[in-house]
Order: C-alpha cells, then structure tokens, then sequence
C-alpha cells in the first residue's frame, strides 16, 4: 500500500491502515528527532509523540496525493523539535551536545568520540537539508535495510524511478557533505 | 580519512551520523493507543462542513434541456450560467456576477490598497536568469490597484518576528516589519542557505486580504521555492493556510505548489490571500538565482483584525 493509499483510507475509518501509517514512519520521525536533538531520547520521545497525535488530528485534511507523507510528518517535527527548543531557550544543538551523546560508547577513546559527535552534527544538519524523497530514500537503503524493490513499493514508482531518486540522493548528500568538511571551523 | 573516502562509505557514514538506537517498546505502544484513541475521538466528532470550490462544469448537449439556467454560490457571489439549449447558434453565457476581486468579501465596500513603494534601485535582469515554464516574465508595468475592504491596514506593522534562525547571518528580524523597504545595505536580513522561514505575529487573529513582500531586491533575482502560510498556532499546526507556494517540485516538503516564481523588483510581490484568517504569517525561501542564501527585506501584511468566538458557556445539568 503506497502512502496515498494510507491516507485515503485512514480519512475512510480505517484503524488498521493508521497503525500502518504509524508502523512505516515511526523509525524515520524517531531518527529525524533523536538526530536533531544530539541523541537526548527523552526529548525526541516527546517530539515523536507530540508529532504523530498533531498528525491524526491534521491528517483528514491531508490531500492524499499532495505531497510525500513522510516530507509531512518531518515538517511537523522540524517544528517541534523548534518549539523545544524555543522552550530551551536556543536554536541549534551544540557540537558539546552531541560530544556528550559520543562520548559513553568511545570511552577510551576521546578523539574518536570527537570525530563522531562531529560527524554527527554535520550528518544531522546535512540530513535535514535534503528533499524528503532524497532523505526518505537514503534511511530506507542504508539505514533500514530496504530493497530498492521495497522501496518502489512504498513510494508507490518504478524500481527505475526509485533507483534514479537513490542516485540523486547520494549524490546530493556526498556533495553536501563534502563542501562541510571543507568549510573553514 | 579525506572527505571523499568518507562520504564514499554512505552506509557506515550515515549508521554513525545518522543512526539511532530504535525507541522503547513501551513508548511506542504507548504513542500508538494514545494514536488510536484522538484517531477514534476525531472520527466520532460531528464534521464541520468544508468549503468546496468549484473547479470546473461539465455540461452534456445531449442532457441538457431546451434551456437552462445554473446558479452557482461561491464566496458570496452567485453566478448565472444560462444554456441556450441543444441545436441553439448562441454560446452558453456567464453573467450576472460581482467583480471578484478580492475574493471572499464582496458584501463589504472595497478601496485601492495604497502601498508605499522604496525606490527602485534593481538593474537590467540578469542574464543568470533563465526562462523557466515556472516563472512568469518580467514586466515593469505598473501593478494594477488591489481593492481591500475599507479599514484594511498593514496589521504586520512593528509586529515580533521570528524565524528558521535564531541569529539571521546579516541584520535583525524586526527589520522584516520597520515599514524600510529600501533596497540599500542595512535594510535587508540574511538568514542562510538551504529553506528558511520568517514568521510574523500578528498578536491577534486577522483577515488578511493582501500579503506584500520584498526579498533583496537591489538586483533582479528569482527566490525559488516560495511558500507562504497562515496558521492559527505558531508551529503552523492548527488551520494552516497556503495563500502562496510555487515550489513546483516540492523541494521544500510543503506540497507542490502551482503560483509562478517571479523576478524580484522595488515593487515587492503582491498576494492576495483571499480573507485567510490567522494570526502567524510565516514566509518560506530556498535561495535565490544569484547565490543560496535567503533575504527579506520587508513584510507587509494587509488585513483586518478578526474578534475571536466567544467561549461555549459551561454545560449545566
């Protein structure tokens, strides 16, 4: 069942396709919220839930065709992880932030808990710059463990279609990371 | 390693940046009841009636009548479509309409909206500036008059505004409301590459019939993937509104928009946000034709303050 799918029939009553809905994007929101908030679970806990409830009050008037859902869910996120951190009175997470996240699995190792925590910050950043396709894409090949078969599937294209998206996406996402690694700090 | 090498190792690179640990089972049977239980109180709620805009009428010869007249409703305005019948030489008529600008106040006594204008201070468009079938040309005509209900004001005037980051790159938020358009350094604010927002509040529900606003506009240039939205609540939750959005391809995960990208000029850019109600404005950009970055130079807001529903008095029993 592609998205569109989902949406219509949870807009029809369908109980089973919003547990669906929930169970395909759960991982992505979760990651997007513990990448954004430097691995704080307590706090991505929060955005999650507040992300998923703010989406089935919304979702009756999602048109179903009107974009990706999850580029939606995510947009809805982006914001509250915002709000959080409104509420904390700042806008970014800190390198020490994700330093700290680091830091308890490269115990006898600080210089690689320091290049982790760095290249977390500059992935998390990266991550949210993309389309939502081209990241929707990347966490469902290389983080899921999805085939490009499974993928088509989902999005609801051609395995061509999916494959040319997954080009563009690493594309796209080695450019970006390559320009941050050389950007002066 | 050098960046190449790492980002060669998308896998390894995004497990390490990217990765998380996966959520706690509790938390997420947890969130999935509390889901299930709103999902059940949303669906057991009576449905307000949502407004339908008519798109098209399709009429069949072979159905129709010797004649006929169709009255249509929409935004306070009714139409006369009168059919002259089957085998009739005379086209189907459309009449009997008031103008419809704006949309949604027709009742209500409609002036010129006066818009101070900065000087205009842009160059020959550039040749950096492709012809695209999502951008209309450009044209230095006067804008035809915008007529708004009477008592419209700029109710964006000095109003707080916030945006995608915390500290623009170049100058401050409250510039994007100081009524200096100007497009001279010092009056603009730079808030970064990739999609950015600024969001206006207007301290109180408003009908907003007219949105104007003005990027960088000291040299002619296209800001791509424009949306702008209203919205009840400051994390565009509640009644979201799209009055503007023309990301064509959805960079901006908002939705496919159908407005055209435009060539910005001293004169700003002129929306009709057809009486949408809110009290947050927030305006999207991703870069522009000269570099990645996103400016706002000012945002002026026309419209009118909305009293807000009184509260249902308690239930007795």
């Amino acid at each position: 069942m592609t998205d569109a799918d989902l949406v219509r029939a949870i807009q029809a009553g369908d109980a089973t396709a919003l547990e669906a809905l929930y169970q395909q994007h759960l991982p992505s929101v979760w990651r997007y919220a513990f990448a954004q908030l430097s691995g704080n679970s307590a706090s991505a806990e929060d955005v999650v839930s507040e992300t998923f409830l703010a989406a089935v009050r919304q979702i009756g008037s999602l048109a179903p065709e009107g974009g990706s859902v999850g580029g939606w869910l995510i947009g809805i996120a982006r914001h509250k992880v915002q709000d959080l951190r409104r509420r904390a009175g700042r806008m970014r997470t800190t390198l020490e932030e994700n330093l700290a996240a680091a830091l308890p699995s490269h115990e006898d190792d600080p210089r690689a808990a320091l290049e982790a925590a760095e290249i977390r910050q500059c992935v998390g950043v990266i991550m949210d710059g993309l389309a939502d396709e081209e990241r929707t894409v990347l966490e469902w090949k290389y983080l899921d463990d999805l085939s490009v078969r499974q993928i088509a599937q989902r999005l609801g294209r051609s395995e061509k279609a999916v494959e040319a998206s997954l080009y563009r996406a690493r594309q796209a996402f080695r450019a970006a990371f390559e320009r941050a690694q050389r950007a002066p700090r | 390693m050098c960046a190449e090498e790492k980002s060669d190792n998308l896998s390894a690179l995004l497990k390490t940046g990217y990765g998380a640990p996966p959520p706690r089972e509790e938390f997420v049977r947890d969130l999935g009841e509390r889901m299930h239980k709103e999902y059940r109180e949303q669906r057991s709620a009576p449905a307000a009636p949502r407004p339908q805009r008519v798109t098209a009428i399709r009429w069949s010869w072979a159905a129709a009548a010797a004649a006929a007249v169709v009255l249509l409703t929409a935004g306070g305005i009714t139409w006369t479509l009168t059919h002259p019948g089957p085998g009739s030489q005379n086209v189907p008529t459309l009449g009997g309409v008031a103008p419809p600008q704006p949309s949604g106040t027709p009742e209500e006594q409609l002036v010129p909206l006066e818009i101070k204008l900065p000087k205009a201070v842009g160059g020959p468009t550039p040749k950096n500036i492709p012809a695209s079938p999502y951008m209309e040309p450009y044209s230095d005509k006067p804008r035809q008059a915008f007529r708004v209900p009477e008592g419209t004001t700029n109710v964006a005037s000095g109003k707080p505004v916030t945006s995608s980051e915390a500290v623009p790159v170049i100058g401050e938020l409250k510039q994007i409301t100081d009524g200096d358009k100007e497009g001279v350094d010092g009056c603009y604010v730079d808030l970064g590459p990739q999609t950015q927002w600024v969001q206006i509040d207007l301290k109180e529900p408003c009908a907003i019939y007219a949105i104007v606003v003005w990027h960088y506009h000291a040299e002619k240039r296209v800001y791509h993937d424009m949306v702008i939205q209203v919205a009840d609540d400051p994390d565009f939750i509640e009644n979201v509104k799209t009055v503007y959005n023309n990301d064509f391809d959805n960079t901006s995960g908002l939705g496919i928009g159908k407005d055209m990208e435009y060539i910005e000029d001293y004169r700003g850019r002129l929306i009709d946000a057809k009486g949408a109600t809110g009290r947050y404005v927030r305006l999207y950009s991703r870069g522009n034709s000269s570099d990645d970055l996103n400016h706002y130079t000012e945002v002026e807001v026309y419209g009118k303050p909305v009293k807000a529903e009184p509260a249902a008095p308690p239930k007795t029993k």
